[in-house]
């Protein structure tokens, strides 16, 4: 009997971890709007935004991007992932206005605490940019056709597409086309701020100032002229790498 | 005698009034009067290539045999149009990839459409909006509206409902579809929703040139096609190519080769957005930067589709594709992509061999055995 008993107690112990990391605190909704500025003004499609030194008009068409694994970072380290990847259009074809969408979307379940910040994957994942939209049920994000590219056995992380007027002189004579893919570009950011999750507090706004996007490190703006579109090949990621690595800085979460 | 006259009219008068209401359609009937159908709902599996996504189908609207071969009697009947003699296939023949290979449709009246008959061809996962404008959000809705409009079917709904209520057929095609237990139960909604199920069922055969290159038979191409498919997704680097981008995947992207999503494409050269003889998109968000936008049709069976546009304007796909190398007229809202085409070529513009190339590669897209599908046939010939 006492050999039975230290069996179940074992069991019981095995089980305990398991248990803990479900841990039935409360929990609560919680709400992630994402905005597109430029210069911190929300973003309207073809209005003429003044770019760089010499203030040349720029304007956006179209501005969408994937993100994944979005996640609540605590104080020890530890984290909860609110969505695996999520799709972001900033532009959608149903707009009755060209005032960029915000699109927010509410997670339930979220544990109620205090967390330290917010880590965002800009683009797909490699484990799931390994797949391809046939892959997915329909209304799966990922599903999106026109968002794979084939040629890169890669979905298109993120489309900014537009055009400036490189010669200030009226004429939109640039077109932009910056469409970014592939594993090699895919970021993990992570952004440090007090973050409240209570029943009845408010969400955060993660934003993404598109002017940022195009300022590099040292506070120069990147060269849309030369640079007017990302590569077809996968092996000429440069620009790609660049907006990539702005988005670090393009990006701001507050609640 | 008199009296005897009398009785024998009247007794002919009930007896012709009698035999008459038994020759007239049931215009009341007994509730109930389907039950005695069987009502056995198959399950209907789409055929698609393996290499296709699911397609999508409303959870209200699940696929049978029976709602099928309904909604593929319901498209291809003149029933549904005032004077019977037009029905959606009058429009959407499966020669001409579900288009009526016209610039414009005319209806029954004779009245020309402003618009070209839209291919349906793999319609089913046209899920952002149908028609030019995209001013359906599904196939349901979708099938309801030519009927009532005056230049296609100039029919109302209630008028086709009772005529297929009191169809000789009808009623039991509707019991076996949707299990409705009398004829009074036949709704112009059961209706659209069978004619969206066939629909759903207008998937590519992908047994065209393309589908069997995209599926490892590299040889199938030859240089000219090869060198379009390159262009068209801007792949030459895989081979070590020096070709231009033709910018093609961007709009008629994935499997289906459209994103369904709307453009200004570069058609006409317009001071204002306002100067356009059509507004397309426009007239469904009200977005005035909307204006000249249309939907992306498939490339799919394009050859097959002609005329081009959603007016029809271009009769080849050698003038399609010529229009685009002039890279639009820069009106505020044309595609970015558009002034790229041709990138990479001597001056960013393409030659006369890339823009053959481009055509003979257009011309693989063309899937026979879907076209010839018996399944999707007219069932009435």
């Amino acid at each position: 009997m006492k050999k039975l008993t230290f069996f179940f107690a074992l069991l019981a112990l095995a089980f305990l971890p398991a248990c803990h990391e479900h841990d039935e605190g409360p929990t609560a909704d919680f709400t992630v709007t994402f905005k597109s500025n430029f210069a911190g003004e929300q973003l309207t499609k073809y209005k003429n935004y003044p770019y760089g030194l010499a203030g040349i008009p720029l304007q956006f068409t179209r501005f969408s991007t994937y993100l994944s694994d979005i996640e609540l970072i605590k104080a020890d380290g530890s984290s909860h992932r609110l969505a695996e990847i999520e799709y972001v259009d900033f532009t959608p074809e149903n707009a009755s206005t060209d005032l960029s969408a915000t699109p927010a979307i509410t997670y339930k379940n979220v544990p109620e605490g205090e967390y330290t910040g917010l880590r965002i994957g800009y683009g797909v994942k490699p484990s799931l940019n390994a797949k391809d939209p046939a892959d997915f049920d329909n209304n799966h994000p990922l599903a999106k056709e026109i968002e794979y590219w084939s040629g890169w056995n890669s979905y298109i992380f993120t489309k900014i597409e537009g055009k400036a007027d490189s010669e200030n002189n009226g004429s939109l004579d640039i077109s932009l086309l910056y469409h970014c893919g592939s594993d090699a570009v895919y970021k993990v950011y992570a952004f440090a701020t007090p973050i409240h999750v209570h029943a009845g507090e408010p969400g955060i706004a993660v934003n993404f100032d598109l002017e940022k996007i195009f300022t590099m490190d040292d506070g120069s703006y990147y060269d849309i002229v030369t640079n007017f579109y990302t590569s077809n090949n996968p092996n000429d990621i440069i620009v790609a790498q660049v907006l990539m690595h702005n988005f670090e800085k393009a990006t701001t979460v507050v609640q | 005698m008199k009296n005897l006259f009398s009785k024998i009219f009247i007794g002919l008068a009930l007896a012709t009034g009698i035999l008459a209401c038994k020759d007239m359609p049931n215009k009341d009937p007994e509730p109930g009067d389907l039950e005695s159908i069987p009502y056995n709902p198959q399950p209907y599996t789409i055929v698609k290539p393996s290499f296709f996504p699911n397609v999508p189908v409303p959870a209200d609207n699940p696929m049978t045999a029976d709602a099928v071969q309904l909604g593929r009697r319901l498209f291809y009947d003149p029933i549904l149009s005032a004077d019977s003699t037009m029905s959606c296939s009058s429009c959407h023949l499966p020669q001409g990839n579900f288009t009526d290979n016209e610039a414009v449709s005319i209806g029954i009246d004779g009245i020309a459409g402003r618009r070209s008959s839209m291919a349906l061809l793999n319609i089913a996962y046209a899920t952002n909006g149908l028609f030019w404008d995209g001013r359906s959000s599904s196939l349901e809705d979708q099938a309801l509206r030519p009927v009532e409009d005056p230049i296609e079917l100039h029919n109302t709904w209630p008028q086709v409902v009772e005529k297929l209520k009191d169809h000789p057929t009808y009623p039991t095609l509707f019991r076996k579809a949707f299990g409705i237990n009398d004829r009074d139960q036949i709704t112009k909604e059961l209706a659209a929703k069978a004619m969206a199920q066939f629909e759903r069922i207008l998937i590519s055969s992908g047994t065209s040139k393309f589908d069997e290159f995209k599926q490892g038979n590299i040889d199938i191409f030859d240089d000219e096609e090869l060198d379009g498919f390159l262009m068209y997704f801007e792949e030459a680097w895989q081979y070590g190519l020096n070709l231009p981008d033709a910018q093609c995947f961007h709009c008629h992207g994935g499997i289906t080769l459209t994103g369904n999503n709307y453009f200004n494409n570069g058609l006409d050269s317009v001071g204002s957005l306002d100067e356009f003889t059509d507004l397309g998109r426009f007239e469904v968000t009200g977005n005035h930067s909307d204006k000249g936008k249309f939907r992306t049709p498939t490339l799919r069976n394009i050859a097959l589709s002609a005329p081009y546009m959603h007016d029809g304007r271009f009769q080849t796909l050698e003038e399609v594709v010529e229009n685009y190398s002039k890279k639009g007229f820069g009106v505020a809202n044309e595609d970015p992509n558009l002034p790229l085409m041709g990138l990479n070529a001597p001056n960013n513009t393409l030659s006369e061999a890339h823009k053959k190339a481009i055509v003979k590669f257009l011309h693989t897209l063309t899937d026979t055995v879907f076209v010839k599908n018996p399944d999707i046939q007219n069932p009435f010939q």
